[in-house]
């Protein structure tokens, strides 16, 4: 089914667009799985936000590439929790990476240092617990451009690290759906440099 | 700007269908390391517990270091637990040994449950109960009438009538209180007679090692870590500090009825000042160790005719 619409709104649009430095604001659904030291999962879902800044590279045609620099951040839900026992996860951090458009066709690879606190409430258990990770996406998705400026975007983000909590391996892995909304401003990198300093 | 529109309906579309379903798992668990483990500390907490009352208000009651009361423990007015509490005796970590007249018996006192359960009953023990001491064998010893008894921590009377009325020089005439030394050796004021008796309990037959005479009705006794024996005397409400056999008394606190009247039991707290029973005043009065008047450290409605006092030493856990 998603396959199908997805064909379907590629069909649908075919648009000229501007290749400028950009600012784009994501907000995404995520499934999160962390594997626990006795093999079990524990799997979460919530909310994913995300910021971006493009810096084009090298631009021909319906061909463009940038550099990106995003900060992400992730509230997350265990799917197990109920009135006795709760789990959340807040997950912060900054990175970059490159995208690379063809078309409508958006690909592109990320990494982010990450900075995790979760917290246990419940009849069973009261914790806290912080952590550090590095991650490292790929996603692949399809932009529509509604006007030289302005495009909008769904992408789907894979993404994975190998995180020590206390010296505990915990296996991360996350699938993220995006949207994204991306302003372009149509002015190279150097020259968007040089007007913030006018 | 329609086609825009579809776009968007097919977005929220394909956003609506990928988040119907949520895979289900466990919460994250992570062992505790080594290192996280700490280890339970306890501390150890001195207590205050004290016999006391009087026909309908017999009981024995708790308080912390600093006179401050803490709890009733036990009360005896219930018609299946009547008793007069004459003598108490830490007993382990967790029990309080309780010295019962009237219906001799000796009750054994759980302080984290504060639940009793009987220690004996029966046997010789009868007649006039009061106090009850434990030597450093784990054996209990108790006064009844002219006679001690002992048992061993299985409350089994291994040696009836353990110290007889007369055993050699020593005489037993109205024996109200008792105090084991460093030696496990015996101290008893023998109120009636007036006399420190001075035995040695090492063995399954006890023996005496000295006598000597008091006047004006010897009571309160206890052995002082400064090494002093010190006693107090009912009938001229003094108290005395003597040698490690009694002998040699000298007074430290002359009589003043104001402070000290008809002086019971006595103990000597953690901090090495003095405390005394003072029945005529119903109160428990506190003293340095050469016998200079510090204060009232217990008056309320449980100090009512006071006739014994213990400190109580536990490990108790740390919060």
């Amino acid at each position: 089914m998603n396959k199908f619409l997805f064909l379907l709104l590629f069909i649908l649009n075919s648009q000229a667009y501007a290749n400028g430095v950009s600012f784009e604001a994501a907000i995404g659904y995520p499934e999160v799985s962390l594997q626990n030291p006795n093999s079990g999962e524990a799997v979460y879902s919530g909310i994913a936000v995300s910021g971006k800044l493009y810096a084009p590279i090298y631009v021909a045609g319906s061909f463009s590439s940038n550099f990106t620099f995003s900060g992400r951040y992730l509230d997350l839900n265990n799917n197990s929790n109920s009135n006795a026992q709760r789990e959340t996860g807040n997950h912060i951090g900054l990175g970059g990476g490159l995208r690379f458009k063809i078309h409508k066709i958006v690909l592109g690879a990320n990494y982010h240092l990450i900075k995790a606190r979760h917290f246990w409430v419940g009849s069973t258990t009261n914790d806290y617990k912080e952590y550090d990770y590095g991650l490292f996406s790929y996603y692949a998705g399809l932009e529509w451009l509604f006007s030289k400026n302005f495009g909008l975007s769904m992408s789907y983000e894979s993404a994975a690290a190998n995180i020590e909590i206390e010296n505990n391996p915990v296996p991360y892995s996350e699938n993220t759906i995006w949207l994204h909304f991306r302003f372009d401003t149509g002015m190279p990198f150097w020259g968007f440099l040089g007007s913030l300093f006018k | 700007m329609s086609r825009n529109i579809i776009v968007i309906t097919f977005i929220g579309i394909l956003i609506g269908t990928s988040s119907c379903s949520k895979k289900e798992g466990e919460f994250l668990t992570i062992p505790l390391d080594a290192g996280d483990v700490v280890a339970p500390v306890y501390a150890t907490n001195y207590y205050v517990v004290i016999a006391s009352g009087d026909t309908n208000h017999y009981g024995v009651s708790l308080y912390n270091e600093s006179g401050q009361f803490v709890n009733l423990l036990k009360h005896f007015r219930d018609p299946s637990e009547l008793g007069a509490p004459r003598g108490l005796i830490q007993f382990g970590n967790d029990n309080l040994l309780i010295a019962l007249d009237n219906t001799d018996r000796i009750e054994n006192f759980n302080l984290n449950t504060f639940s009793n359960a009987p220690f004996f009953s029966g046997g010789t023990l009868a007649g006039n109960i009061y106090d009850i001491e434990t030597d450093s064998n784990n054996n209990i010893l108790v006064i009844e009438s002219n006679a001690i008894e002992r048992f061993d921590s299985t409350a089994a009377q291994t040696t009836p009538i353990y110290i007889s009325t007369t055993v050699g020089s020593c005489t037993l005439n109205g024996p109200r209180q008792m105090v084991v030394n460093n030696n496990n050796e015996l101290l008893v004021t023998s109120y009636t007679n007036g006399r420190i008796l001075h035995y040695d309990i090492s063995t399954n037959t006890s023996s005496c090692i000295t006598t000597t005479n008091v006047a004006a009705n010897p009571y309160g006794i206890l052995v002082h870590s400064n090494g002093s024996v010190y006693y107090n005397t009912w009938s001229d409400d003094q108290i005395w500090r003597a040698n490690a056999d009694g002998s040699g008394g000298v007074v430290v606190f002359a009589t003043n009825l104001t402070i000290l009247n008809n002086p019971g039991a006595m103990v000597e707290l953690p901090d090495g000042t003095i405390l005394v029973a003072s029945t005529g005043t119903d109160t428990i009065e506190q003293f340095d160790e050469n016998g200079n008047y510090i204060g009232t450290f217990i008056r309320d409605t449980q100090s009512l005719n006071v006739s014994d006092i213990a400190i109580l030493s536990r490990q108790e856990l740390v919060e």
